[in-house]
């Protein structure tokens, strides 16, 4: 059992390595879309909120 | 050259914080990384949290005590998340409802009063938790290291706590992501050696011995614990932690924050069902370094003399410094570089979390509702202080409190004064649509018990009634009455109108 555990761990650390990248990129646009957005309405940051 | 590997990592952390604070553009990019995170970066990042160097420490320590009786918290955890993953029970309905904390949960479902005394309770749970983070990592440095003066130990704690903080302040949930994801690289990759290691080392045949020759503790049902090395485990400590654990699986504030940051309630499933084999290795690897280090000592009787010895004489030694020291011996110099970075990317990559946690829900869910509409710059600043405020407090923490129980039993109990009221609550909260913020208020306060369950309360507690508690029976008693006291005060007072579950409702401040 130990075994398999280490060894599924192994797949799970592959499946994170090979991919991520992509995933890294467009989430960091999305970000960078947000980021832009606040720049351009940045009064909204000053906006009070409940 | 072990050193020089240490310090590129720690260079690379803060080079990656300031990097990050550029995609940082509003409240929520701060705290959920603007609810963006695809399935294998949300994976990277809960394992990274939930896989800390407190984590290796413990289960190795337990590894070491109670050799493969302990396993059965790897399997207890790792059919848990599976469960809630298959199922999506709880974390697909929370990640639906567009929250970005838990007490945000419970002013949705129930009131604002309820949500801002969940949320002390929660952050006086979860700061008590972390408390010994610092204290497990400066003993496993000292441990691997040989470093023996303890003013150097305690500047190189707090050197690395100050560039957690550092890099935590400045990129919030954006940094905690990326260098989660370096750090489950370098960890993950540091664990799958170190397992390699200790295999070599001890051997098909040193492993067998330890039941067939060594009188290793095999069954966790049996309360006894034939090695000599501490206590047994039995039933009631089997129910107690199937309750903490599974309820911590669920609800546990730094895996529900990385929940509520996935793309989708289908991702935050998805990611629940591939996190089980992470759970898994979590607990079930640094066990088996703690069997390696028992095979080892046990195999070196005079070694073993010596080390019990140490651990009554020297109070800077104790049963967690085991692993640390035999890994010390068994690892080749240039891969124990690698390990110790990945030790301290373990310890990074747990404090980061925590500290945006707890400061985030005393930002969004204390100090807000209390002071009135907030904008969202004022927001993050209160986070930033908050996480400073924090990372202080832990320093001081960390630096005078003893540990009366073994390291894991204290994480359990401190865990359980926030778990215990909040799995009615939620749980409650979302499947039955009775509840009242009543009964959820008596629940979470009723969680405050939890604290009678820590050393020196248990100690005042048998003095005071004559009677011989521990702290599995008060962790147990405690959800009991929580969740007794949620039931009943949802009966007895009812809300006047009661809301149904709120999926997939409007996103939230």
């Amino acid at each position: 059992m130990l075994i398999a555990s280490g060894l599924a761990f192994l797949v799970v650390l592959a499946y994170v390595a090979f991919g991520v990248k992509a995933e890294l990129i467009e989430t960091l646009n999305d970000l960078k879309a947000d980021v832009d957005e606040s720049v351009a309405h940045e009064e909204i940051l000053d906006q009070p909120i409940e | 050259m072990d050193w020089s590997i240490v310090a590129c990592y720690l260079l690379s952390s803060i080079v990656i914080g300031l990097w990050a604070n550029r995609y940082v553009g509003n409240l929520s990019d701060y705290l959920v990384a603007g609810r963006k995170l695809r399935l294998r970066l949300a994976l990277a990042t809960m394992t990274g949290t939930e896989l800390g160097l407190v984590t290796v420490m413990y289960m190795a320590e337990l590894g070491f005590m109670k050799q493969y009786a302990s396993l059965y918290l790897a399997f207890l955890e790792a059919g848990a998340v599976l469960i809630i993953g298959l199922t999506g029970f709880v974390v697909y309905r929370l990640r639906d409802s567009s929250i970005m904390t838990i007490p945000e949960y419970y002013e949705k479902r129930y009131s604002s009063r309820v949500r801002v005394i969940g949320a002390i309770v929660m952050v006086v749970s979860g700061v008590l938790n972390m408390g010994l983070f610092l204290k497990a990592g400066s003993q496993f440095v000292t441990a691997i290291s040989g470093l023996q003066d303890e003013m150097s130990l305690k500047l190189i704690m707090t050197g690395l706590l100050l560039l957690v903080l550092f890099y935590t302040v400045l990129g919030g949930m954006v940094s905690v992501v990326i260098t989660d994801l370096i750090q489950f690289l370098i960890l993950g990759t540091g664990m799958v050696i170190v397992t390699v290691v200790v295999f070599c080392s001890i051997g098909w045949d040193g492993f067998a011995a330890i039941v067939t020759e060594q009188n290793g503790y095999f069954n966790p049902f049996d309360s006894h614990n034939p090695s000599g090395k501490g206590p047994g485990i039995g039933w009631l400590e089997i129910i107690q932690m199937t309750v903490v654990i599974g309820s911590a699986a669920m609800l546990w504030p730094t895996s529900a924050a990385r929940t509520l940051s996935c793309q989708s309630a289908a991702v935050a499933q998805k990611l629940y069902t591939l996190s089980s084999v992470s759970f898994l290795a979590r607990r079930a690897l640094p066990v088996f370094w703690g069997i390696g280090t028992f095979a080892f000592f046990a195999s070196q009787p005079q070694l073993f003399a010596d080390f019990e010895e140490a651990v009554k004489t020297n109070p800077s030694i104790t049963s967690i410094s085991a692993m640390p020291l035999f890994l010390a011996k068994v690892v080749p110099t240039g891969l124990l570089g690698l390990v110790t970075a990945g030790m301290i990317a373990a310890f990074m990559s747990t404090h980061d979390s925590y500290l945006l946690c707890w400061s985030g829900v005393i930002t969004q869910d204390i100090v807000a509702p209390i002071a009135g509409p907030m904008s969202q710059r004022s927001r993050i600043l209160v986070t930033r202080i908050s996480i400073f405020v924090i990372g202080a407090m832990l320093l001081i923490w960390g630096l005078w409190y003893e540990v009366s129980s073994d390291l894991w039993g204290y994480l359990a109990v401190t865990g359980t004064v926030y778990l215990s009221g909040a799995i009615p609550t939620v749980v409650g909260g979302l499947y039955w649509k009775r509840g009242s913020q009543t009964g959820a208020l008596a629940a979470i306060l009723g969680g405050l018990l939890g604290l009678s369950a820590m050393g020196p309360c248990v100690e005042a507690i048998n003095r005071t009634f004559a009677v011989e508690l521990n702290g599995t029976y008060l962790t147990l008693i405690t959800f009991t009455c929580s969740i007794i006291l949620y039931i009943a005060g949802s009966l007895l007072f009812p809300d006047k109108t009661t809301q149904p579950v709120s999926a997939g409702s409007s996103a939230s401040s």
